[in-house]
């Protein structure tokens, strides 16, 4: 539980660096002009954690279990662990120094963001101009799809009203 | 049962000087977050910014922000709506014509 408090206070940390004035860049001069760049941010992390009922039994099963003729060869020492007291007719006498019954506690997490421009503003002697960012890769797949899905309707239609009943 | 708390809401950012002119942004933020103390928590935040407002010697003029690819995305997403739509009109007006 500590590690994931560690991991939490960490993600906080990064919250702290991310804040309204990073969508703007730091402007810059370019010939006799200012750009300042402008972005959207997103940003998320998520942690996730768990417990088991109770720790199972750490000793060299070979030592400690002392099973009967009739069990099965891969007979194991969970006599300790939940659920697996009657899974085979061993004679458990698991004697283990290092059983603990704390929770087994586990967790793990993870975060991410990103930056996409979307305009620049420019600034000049006349005044601030808003110049959008145009992301032309994604508008060139969209466009590819969409040319897709028309010429599929289309045919559609064509089978609709030429096609035999 | 997650518990989820989201916001949303419009923050003015630091005003940005240039020249002679003061740009004062704003900015669309958007907060989710929840989980549960046993199981895990969740954040996310997504920051756009909407406009920025020149003040300067003249006046304060307003200029929007637009998100020109997200705009031509979703005209993209109507256009493919329509076609959809009036493909399937097609269809049913020419089956209840051979009927």
């Amino acid at each position: 539980m500590e590690e994931v408090m560690v991991m939490l206070d960490e993600f906080a940390d990064l919250s702290e660096m991310f804040n309204v004035d990073n969508v703007f860049g730091e402007p810059q001069m370019f010939e006799g002009r200012m750009i300042i760049p402008v972005a959207e941010i997103a940003y998320g992390f998520g942690v996730g954690f768990g417990s088991g009922a109770e720790g199972g039994c750490d000793c060299d099963y070979d030592d400690f279990c002392d099973c009967d003729e009739t069990c099965d060869d891969d007979c194991e020492c969970d006599c300790h662990t939940e659920g697996f007291e009657d899974a085979c007719d061993c004679d458990c006498d698991c004697d283990c120094e290092d059983y603990d019954d704390a929770p087994v506690m586990g967790g793990g997490g993870g975060g991410g963001g990103m930056a996409r421009p979307i305009a620049f503003i420019e600034v000049t002697a006349e005044g601030a101009t808003v110049r959008p960012i145009m992301d032309e890769q994604k508008i060139a797949l969209a466009g590819i799809f969409l040319s897709a899905w028309i010429a599929g309707c289309f045919a559609l239609v064509l089978k609709a009203l030429f096609g035999k009943k | 049962m997650h518990k989820s708390d989201q916001r949303t809401r419009i923050v003015s950012a630091t005003p940005i000087e240039a020249g002679k002119f003061r740009l004062l942004p704003a900015v669309l933020v958007m907060s989710q977050q929840g989980g549960m103390p046993d199981t895990g928590y969740f954040s996310q935040v997504r920051m756009r910014p909407v406009s920025v407002v020149a003040q300067g010697p003249e006046g304060a003029r307003w200029h929007a922000l637009p998100d020109a690819t997200q705009a031509a995305l979703s005209q993209m997403a109507a256009v493919g709506a329509i076609v959809a739509a009036a493909t399937f009109v097609v269809i049913v007006l020419a089956r209840l014509a051979r009927r």
